[in-house]
């Protein structure tokens, strides 16, 4: 039977690097699966292309730390999305992420990028607008309880009770359906 | 409110969790009666559904530039760190491995001898750029106090009786320190300082009273006709001198600073060795805070003279080539107040603070003025704060004074993809210092019940905030000033 490694050997390194890599590996792989539903959640509550990447931006940095700190999130999907809610929450009155002309101290090009197309050509204009006519909280818990966050998840990130979350979501849908509907040119 | 309302108001909170047993009933009984509210039921449940699937918008590609690397450059540094060591794991027998131990003792004492030469060489940090963190310089009640880099275990440099000393400034090589020295009580002369790391050596390499330049700063010289006098410098308990903002040039051998006399102040260069101290900026501009571009051949300073001469200036150390960065600022608003202006650490680009219609803003502004942006705009902060950049040039960090008495979080900006600014959480005042090797920042916050200031090491991934030891026990008192860290070889 083979004796275990001591940690000063050759074979513990290699098995604390590969660990540290997993991590990583794990990290690239949430990025590129939640990315860009993410971004489209936080640019539904925020209205603003920038503001919408700050957040997402910041919940992964955020990710990363906890990631690091060992304490990675039971359901990572679940938190970012919550994380990301709170965010927009808490930057709500700030202007302070005021950097969209700071690209061009950085050498892009001139020519746009298929993302940039892409968001161009929007086809959720009418419920965006909709959501757009809502106040910010009740945006953000439509978008976090349609992830499938229960009301007490929707609630601690936007700082409510389980009860008045279900009050605001409650409202919030009627809200959004009467909004709709006018769009739709329905009288109700 | 009518019956259908009411229903569909059961119908949205049915999404959101189970009804209670009289409430589904109700629903359950209206929707078999009204077709119009089943719609509008089954519609609740789409709106639902469509806000589940609203489109993917991919983040823009600088966005995943930068998230990207912050994923991958964490990584990086976390597999350096310590191994961890595994409980209940055998620890391996060298001894009993005989010739292989043999060998490896002699690979051991072969590196011994390559670390004792290479040490001997004394080996030196780079001028700018990523180096290992050393020892923390800051004043602590008028003393000179050095701590190692987490912060701990304080050692006072400086002990004079009769003077107060602040401003403790490495110099990029990591073996002096540069402060100012003020004499009590009369605080009618003040002195630059240069001394080793260890204390050693401490000598003045100018005093105010004896630099008969500085006087030129309160004579009125674009007034026709005035006579130029030199000569000491008369000071008082009514006239305020100070020296401050001390820079060392990278080559390590001169020291830039602000002379201020009755708040008028201009930018001077003294050598380091002592041999001299020339002033080099217009005192009508009222140049304070100047930094070395990495290259040594600028210096950049602001001005606050107002009238339309605020603003980033750049000057050669002989005093010329005088010009502003950026243009745009001169005719926009002569009422522009600047804070100080940083170089990055390539030396291409230069971060500011100024407060422009109230609103405190960072901008990082191209050499030639022509690409001038805002970095950050927050009209409920105060500045007084100077953006500084981290070692390796990728980002930017300052205060934000949102709380009281100046104080606020640090703002954290990723400067090369302009994708990130995130808050650390302590409320902190003063300065933002980098570690050389960016995994932290230091900067002072109010000691609680002791109305004086300590300073507190936060580290950037984490945003976790450690107060630094805060007394030495023979210089008393908990009053830090601004931090300087040392910088060392890698």
């Amino acid at each position: 039977m083979d004796e275990p490694a001591g940690v000063d050997s050759p074979v513990f390194a290699v098995k604390v690097v590969a660990a540290s890599d997993d991590i990583e590996a794990l990290l690239v792989a949430t990025f590129e699966r939640e990315q860009a539903r993410l971004n489209a959640f936080a640019y539904a509550a925020t209205h603003d292309t920038s503001a919408a990447e700050d957040a997402v931006a910041e919940a992964f940095a955020r990710l990363v730390a906890e990631v690091r700190a060992g304490r990675t999130p039971d359901t990572i999907e679940a938190w970012l999305f919550r994380v990301c809610g709170n965010l927009i929450l808490s930057r709500g009155r700030r202007t302070s992420v005021a950097r969209r002309a700071l690209g061009r101290l950085v050498d892009r090009g001139a020519a746009r990028s298929p993302e940039d197309a892409a968001i161009e050509r929007e086809t959720d204009s009418e419920l965006l607008a909709a959501l757009g006519r809502l106040g910010r909280d009740a945006r953000v818990a439509l978008l976090l309880a349609a992830q499938g966050l229960s009301a007490a998840e929707v609630g601690g990130a936007i700082g409510r009770t389980p009860e008045a979350t279900r009050t605001l979501l409650c409202r919030s849908r009627l809200k959004l359906r009467d909004e709709l509907a006018h769009g739709e040119g329905f009288d109700r | 409110m009518s019956r259908h309302r009411d229903a569909l108001r059961l119908a949205a909170g049915a999404l959101d969790g189970p009804l209670g047993e009289r409430d589904s009933r109700m629903l359950a009984a209206h929707l078999e009666t009204c077709a119009a509210c089943e719609v509008e039921t089954e519609l609740l449940t789409i709106d639902q559904d469509r806000i589940r699937s609203l489109a993917p918008r991919p983040l823009s590609a600088q966005t995943r530039v930068a998230v990207l690397a912050d994923i991958r450059s964490t990584g990086a540094s976390s597999s350096t760190r310590t191994w961890r060591v595994v409980p209940g794991v055998r620890q391996t027998n060298w001894l009993a491995t005989g010739p292989s131990f043999l060998v490896l003792l002699a690979v051991l004492v072969a590196l011994l001898v390559i670390v004792g030469i290479v040490a001997s060489s004394r080996r030196l940090p780079p001028p700018v750029g990523p180096a290992r963190a050393g020892m923390i310089a800051s004043d602590l009640s008028g003393h000179i106090v050095v701590t190692d880099p987490m912060g701990q275990h304080p050692v006072q440099l400086t002990s004079g009786p009769v003077a107060v000393d602040s401003d403790p400034t490495w110099s990029p090589d990591g073996t002096r320190l540069a402060f100012i020295r003020q004499d009590q009580p009369t605080d009618v002369n003040a002195h630059l300082m240069v001394m080793n790391a260890d204390g050693s050596a401490e000598h003045p390499i100018a005093s105010i009273a004896t630099v008969p330049v500085v006087t030129e700063l309160y004579l009125p010289t674009t007034v026709p006709g005035a006579q130029l006098a030199r000569g000491p410098l008369k000071v008082g308990p009514n006239r305020r001198v100070e020296w401050l903002d001390l820079a060392w040039s990278l080559d390590d051998r001169r020291i830039a600073f602000t002379a201020s006399v009755d708040a008028k102040s201009s930018i001077f260069i003294a050598d380091a060795d002592g041999s001299g101290v020339v002033r080099i900026s217009d005192p009508m501009i009222r140049g304070q805070h100047p930094t070395w571009a990495p290259d040594g051949r600028t210096i950049a300073f602001t001005s606050t003279a107002g009238g339309g001469r605020s603003g980033v200036y750049l000057i050669a150390p002989d005093g010329s080539g005088l010009r502003r960065v950026p243009e745009s600022y001169r005719s926009i608003d002569p009422t522009l107040s600047f804070a100080q202006a940083t170089w990055s650490p390539q030396g291409d680009r230069i971060a500011y603070a100024v407060v422009a219609d109230g609103v405190p803003q960072v901008h990082i502004s191209g050499i030639g003025g022509d690409s001038d942006v805002t970095v950050y705009a927050e009209p409920d902060a105060g500045m007084d704060s100077v953006p500084q950049w981290s070692p390796d040039g990728t980002r930017l960090a300052w205060i934000a004074a949102t709380g009281q008495g100046g104080s606020g979080p640090i703002e954290l900006a990723n400067a090369e993809a302009a994708a990130t600014v995130r808050s650390l959480p302590p409320l902190v005042q003063g300065e933002v210092v980098w570690a050389p090797d960016g995994s932290r920042v230091i900067a002072r916050e109010e000691a609680p019940g002791w109305g004086a200031y300590r300073l507190v090491m936060i580290d950037v991934t984490t945003g976790v905030a450690s107060a630094m030891q805060v007394s030495t026990g023979a210089a008393g008192g908990n009053d830090h000033g601004d931090g300087s860290w040392q910088r060392l070889a890698p």
